[in-house]
C-alpha cells in the first residue's frame, strides 16, 4: 500500500467515526427531547382536558404520564384534581376518592411542603369518612407501629449521617484517649464511649430505613375497603381498610400483594392498592 | 354381442375355479393380488374371496402356505363377503393374507384354500415378478390385478367395510410439519402445539392438539386444559363435530397415526411464564391397559406488556388486534336534561375491549354501557364485532360535543400501537323550560322553595367545592438526591473511622513489638558471645593475651548461655562437664569446653606464650562457639 493510500483510508475512518460520533449524539438528544416533549404534551392536554371538564380525558392523559415514570408532584396533583372532577361530576367509580387521595399523597410525598395538596388531601379524607359513617361506618384510625415511628422521625440519609458522625467521633475520642496530654485523653475517655453508644443508636436505624426504602413502598388503598387475607389466603377477620388509607406494601404473590396497616400485616388484591411514585 | 352376455362371459372369465358338489353347486373361489412386480420388503396382499348360493353352508379354514422367497406377515384376516351379480346375491367370505418377499425374483404363490362341506377347495396360485426395492413412493396399483394382466379389475369390493387389499392406499399421508423428535409414548400420547411462545399480554396464541397413536385404542373421557391465565375461544366452528383430516407422523423414529383433536384461541390475560395447561384423556387398549391417563404437554408461554415507547393515553392492557370503531348518536336533537343513544361499535379481529374509553366530562353523564357482540372463529382467528350502547344524559343546553371514542390497541402484525376513533359530532340541547311560577323570585313559593332548598348551595352540597385549583404549568422540582452512600459504600464509611483507629493501633503495637525485639536482639547471648569473639580477635591482632583469652571466654559463656540457658560463669569448672551433660549438650563437647577453658586459665596468667598457641586457642574458641549456637540444647528438644 502506498503511503498516499493509506493517509486516504486514514483520513476515511476517522471521518466515518467523526460521523458516527456526531450522529450517536444528536440521536441520543433527539430521543430525550421526543421524550420531554411527550410528558410536556401530555400534561399540556391533561391540564386542557381538566380546564374544559373533560376529565376522562385527563385522567387519560395524566395516567399516561404516570405510566411512562414521568414523576412530579404537579402532575400528580393534578391528576388527583382530574379524578375528584370526575367524583363531581357524579360519574365517578368506586375507587376513585382512593385514587385522588393516592395523587395527592403522592405529591406530599415528591414536596412535602405543599400546603395545597395537604388541603386537597384533606378534604379527600374527609369526604371518605363522610360516606363511611352514611353506610354506617366507623372511621378508623391507624396507628403506627412503634419502630415504623421511630424510623420514620427522620430520613435514612439523616440518620446516615448521623451514624457516620458518630462513627468518626468514636474513632477520634479513641485516637484522643492516646493523647499523652491528660485533657484530651480525658476529653477521649469520655467521648469515645459516648459516640460509640450514639453509633449502636444509628446504626440500626440507618439500616432499618434502608431496609424499608428497599422492600417496601408506600401505597393507598383505592377500593371502597378491603378485608385482608392471611397466606394461605384465608380472610383474617380484621378490621378491613378503609378507602383512601396509607399503608406500606412489600411482596407480590400471584394477585396479591403484602401490605402493613398500622400493627396489621395481611395480603390484599394488588389492584385494591396504588403504589407511590418512589 | 348382447350386455348381458358379455357380462356372462367376462364372469365366466374370471371364475378361476368352479367345482361341483353334489345338491350344492361348488363355491366360486377367486384368487386376487395387490400386485404381480412387488418390490423387495414392500408388503403386498393376496385374497382368496370363496362364494356360495344363499343358504349354503359358509367356506371357512382358509389357509395359505407359505411360498418360498416370501414370508407371510400377516393373515388370514377373514371377513364376511356378500356379492351381487345381475341381480344373483353370493354370500361367504373373504380371506387376506400379507406377504412380504425377501430378494428379487420370480415367486410362485400357492393356491390358498377353503374348506368346505368337508373338502378342501383351492383358488388360483399366482406368480409375482419381485424387483429391487427402488425406494420410490408405493405405487398406486390396482390392487385388483390378477397375474394375467388387465382385464380382470373392476369387480372390487362392492360392500365396503374392511378393504384389506387397499391398506397402502387408505393410510393418510406423512405430515412432516407434525413430526416430533421424540415419542413420550411407544404407543399412545397427546402432543400440544403452539403457533407462538412468546406474545403481549391480550395476542392470540392458537394451540392444537393432537392424539399420536399406532395401535388401536378406545378413547375414555377427556378434559379441556385449565389455561386459567387465558382468555379461551374455541377455533372449531362446530365443536364436537368438527373434524380436520387426520394424517401420519414420525415422533422418536415411529410412525404415527396422528388424530386432531382440539384448537383453541388462547388471549394472555397477564405477564409472565404462563402455562396453557394440559388436556387429559384416558384410554383403553390391550398394549396399554385400561383406562390409562395421558396428557398434553404444559407449554410456557412467556407473556410481556406491548413497549411503553410510543403507548398512547388511554391505552388498557390487553387490547390487542386489528379494530375498527363506527358509533352512531341518536337523537341528535333532544330537551335539557333528555337522553340520547350511542352506540360505538368495535369491529375487527383480535382480543376484544371490554370497555371503551368515552369522552365523559362534566355536564354529560354517560351511564353503563349494555354490551352486544358477535364474536366468532373465522380462519383460525377470533373475529366479528362488539357494541357498546351508552345511554347519555346532557345537563346543559346548547349545540354540545359529545366529542370522540378512541380505542387505542396494539396491532401485532404491524407491531405497532393503533389509534381506532368515531367523532360523536355535536347535539342539540334545547334550553331548559322554567316554570314562571317557580322561577319568579319574589314569589312565595320560590322563597320557600329556596328556603327549602339551602342545601343547593354549591359550598354545602358540593364537598370539594373548596378544592385548590388546579396548575397549568409544571413547577420547579428537584428530585430526591440518591444517597451518597448506599450499599457496600454505607458499611465502608460507617466502618472506616473505627477501623482506621484499629489499623492505626495495629500499626503501632507493631512497630512497638519490632523496636523491643530488636532491643531484645541486643543483648542476646548469641549476639554477646559473636562480640566477644570480635574483641577477642582483635585482641589476637594486637598481640594482648589477657584480652584475647578474656574475649574467648566471655564468648564461650555466653554462647553457653544460648545453647544451654545456663550460667557457666558460676560453676567450678571441675564440675562444669557435669552441669553441661544434665544441660544436654553432648560429652566431647563439654570436655573440649572445659579444657579450652583451662587453657585460657593458664595463658591469663602466663604472659610467655606464644603465637601459635594463642592463634591455636583463639580457633577453637571461635569453633566451640559456632558450633555451640548452631547446635543449641533447647531445640534439639
Amino acid at each position: 500500500m502506498t503511503p498516499s493510500r493509506s493517509q486516504a483510508d486514514l483520513r476515511w475512518v476517522t471521518g466515518s467515526l467523526a460521523g458516527l460520533f456526531v450522529g450517536t449524539i444528536l440521536l441520543t438528544s433527539s430521543l430525550a427531547g421526543a421524550e420531554d416533549r411527550s410528558s410536556d404534551t401530555l400534561f399540556r392536554e391533561g391540564t386542557e382536558a381538566l380546564a374544559k371538564g373533560e376529565f376522562a380525558t385527563a385522567i387519560e392523559r395524566f395516567e399516561a404520564l404516570s405510566d411512562m415514570g414521568f414523576v412530579h408532584p404537579d402532575a400528580s396533583y393534578d391528576r388527583g384534581l382530574a379524578y375528584v372532577a370526575r367524583l363531581r361530576a357524579g360519574a365517578d367509580r368506586p375507587g376513585d376518592l382512593g385514587r385522588a387521595a393516592a395523587a395527592f399523597e403522592e405529591t406530599l410525598h415528591l414536596r412535602p411542603d405543599d400546603i395545597e395538596a395537604d388541603r386537597a388531601l384533606d378534604i379527600v379524607r374527609a369526604e371518605v369518612t363522610k360516606r363511611r359513617s352514611r353506610r354506617g361506618k366507623d372511621a378508623t384510625t391507624v396507628r403506627p407501629t412503634l419502630d415504623r415511628v421511630i424510623v420514620g422521625l427522620a430520613s435514612e440519609r439523616t440518620w446516615s449521617f448521623l451514624a457516620l458522625l458518630t462513627s468518626i467521633l468514636f474513632a477520634i475520642g479513641l485516637f484522643l484517649r492516646r493523647s499523652p496530654a491528660s485533657g484530651l485523653s480525658v476529653t477521649g475517655r469520655v467521648l469515645a464511649p459516648t459516640a460509640f453508644v450514639f453509633f449502636l443508636i444509628f446504626l440500626p436505624l440507618t439500616l432499618s430505613a434502608r431496609m424499608l426504602r428497599q422492600t417496601t413502598r408506600t401505597a393507598v388503598v383505592v377500593t371502597p375497603e378491603v378485608h385482608l387475607v392471611d397466606d394461605s389466603g384465608t380472610a383474617m377477620g380484621t378490621d378491613a381498610i378503609s378507602e383512601a388509607q396509607l399503608v406500606e406494601t412489600g411482596e407480590i404473590r400471584g394477585g396479591l400483594i403484602h401490605v402493613r396497616c398500622g400493627s396489621t400485616e395481611g395480603w390484599i388484591p394488588t389492584g385494591s392498592v396504588r403504589l407511590l411514585a418512589p | 354381442m348382447s350386455t348381458a352376455r358379455f357380462v356372462s362371459a367376462c364372469s365366466a372369465s374370471i371364475a378361476i375355479l368352479s367345482v361341483g358338489s353334489g345338491a350344492w353347486a361348488e363355491p366360486d373361489l377367486k384368487t386376487r393380488i395387490s400386485t404381480t412386480r412387488p418390490e423387495v420388503g414392500e408388503p403386498y396382499t393376496i385374497q382368496l374371496s370363496a362364494l356360495v348360493q344363499p343358504g349354503e353352508p359358509v367356506p371357512g379354514d382358509p389357509q395359505l402356505k407359505a411360498p418360498k422367497g416370501a414370508t407371510i406377515a400377516s393373515g388370514p384376516n377373514v371377513g364376511q363377503s356378500v356379492v351381487v351379480v345381475n341381480g344373483a346375491a353370493r354370500v361367504g367370505i373373504d380371506a387376506t393374507w400379507q406377504l412380504v418377499s425377501n430378494g428379487p425374483g420370480k415367486i410362485k404363490i400357492p393356491a390358498p384354500t377353503v374348506l368346505w362341506a368337508g373338502r378342501r377347495f383351492a383358488g388360483q396360485a399366482v406368480e409375482v415378478d419381485v424387483v429391487k426395492a427402488s425406494g420410490r413412493p408405493r405405487r398406486n396399483n390396482n390392487p385388483f390385478l390378477l397375474p394375467g394382466g388387465p382385464g380382470f379389475g373392476g369387480f372390487g369390493f362392492p360392500f365396503g367395510g374392511f378393504d384389506p387389499l387397499d391398506d397402502e392406499q387408505r393410510l393418510p399421508p406423512v405430515d412432516d410439519k407434525l413430526e416430533l423428535p421424540q415419542a413420550p409414548d411407544k404407543h399412545v400420547f397427546l402432543h400440544a402445539k403452539v403457533d407462538r411462545r412468546t406474545a403481549v399480554v391480550g395476542e392470540q396464541i392458537t394451540v392444537t392438539f393432537y392424539l399420536y397413536y399406532d395401535i388401536n385404542v378406545n378413547r375414555d373421557e377427556y378434559h379441556d386444559a385449565e389455561s386459567s391465565d387465558f382468555l379461551r375461544h374455541s377455533l372449531l366452528t362446530d365443536p364436537g363435530a368438527e373434524r380436520m383430516r387426520d394424517s401420519r407422523a414420525r415422533a422418536g423414529g415411529q410412525t404415527f397415526n396422528v388424530k386432531f383433536l382440539d384448537r383453541v384461541a388462547l388471549f394472555p390475560l397477564r405477564t409472565g411464564d404462563l402455562h396453557i395447561g394440559s388436556i387429559r384423556q384416558y384410554f383403553t387398549a390391550r398394549e396399554i391397559g385400561s383406562h390409562v391417563l395421558r396428557e398434553s404437554e404444559d407449554i410456557v408461554i412467556r407473556v410481556t406488556e406491548p413497549p411503553r415507547n410510543g403507548r398512547p393515553a388511554g391505552y388498557k392492557l390487553g387490547d390487542v388486534g386489528r379494530f375498527s370503531v363506527s358509533a352512531t348518536v341518536e337523537p341528535r336533537k333532544i330537551p335539557f336534561g333528555g337522553t340520547l343513544a350511542v352506540t360505538a361499535r368495535v369491529s375487527g379481529n383480535g382480543n376484544f375491549p371490554q370497555a371503551l374509553g368515552i369522552p365523559e366530562r362534566t355536564g354529560v353523564e354517560w351511564l353503563d354501557p349494555e354490551k352486544r357482540e358477535s364474536i366468532s372463529a373465522q380462519g383460525g382467528i377470533i373475529a366479528g364485532y362488539r357494541s357498546f350502547g351508552y345511554v347519555v344524559r346532557i345537563k346543559e343546553a346548547g349545540t354540545v360535543d359529545l366529542g370522540k371514542i378512541d380505542l387505542p390497541h396494539w396491532d401485532p402484525t404491524s407491531r405497532k400501537y393503533q389509534i381506532a376513533s368515531a367523532d360523536l359530532g355535536t347535539v342539540e340541547v334545547l334550553p331548559e323550560k322554567k316554570d314562571p311560577l317557580t322561577s319568579s323570585a319574589g314569589s312565595p313559593t320560590a322563597a320557600a322553595s329556596a328556603g327549602s332548598s339551602g342545601a343547593n348551595d354549591p359550598a354545602t352540597v358540593d364537598p370539594f367545592a373548596n378544592m385548590p385549583g388546579a396548575r397549568t404549568t409544571l413547577g420547579s422540582y428537584q428530585p430526591p438526591p440518591t444517597p451518597v452512600f448506599d450499599g457496600p459504600r454505607l458499611y465502608f464509611a460507617l466502618g472506616a473511622p473505627p477501623f482506621a483507629y484499629a489499623f492505626f493501633s495495629a500499626g503501632l503495637a507493631a512497630t512497638r513489638r519490632i523496636r523491643s525485639r530488636r532491643a531484645a536482639g541486643a543483648v542476646s547471648p548469641e549476639r554477646l558471645a559473636n562480640a566477644a569473639l570480635d574483641d577477642a580477635t582483635k585482641a589476637r591482632s594486637t598481640g594482648d593475651v589477657k584480652a584475647v583469652c578474656g574475649g574467648i571466654e566471655r564468648a564461650l559463656h555466653h554462647a553457653l548461655k544460648a545453647a544451654t540457658d545456663l550460667e557457666s560463669r558460676g560453676i567450678l569448672l571441675d564440675e562444669l562437664v557435669d552441669e553441661l551433660e544434665n544441660a544436654g549438650l553432648a560429652e566431647d563437647v563439654a570436655a573440649r569446653i572445659q579444657t579450652t577453658l583451662e587453657e585460657i586459665s593458664t595463658l591469663r596468667y602466663a604472659p610467655e606464650a606464644t603465637d601459635a598457641s594463642l592463634e591455636d586457642l583463639l580457633k577453637r574458641g571461635q569453633m566451640l562457639v559456632r558450633e555451640l549456637l548452631a547446635n543449641p540444647v533447647r531445640d534439639r528438644g
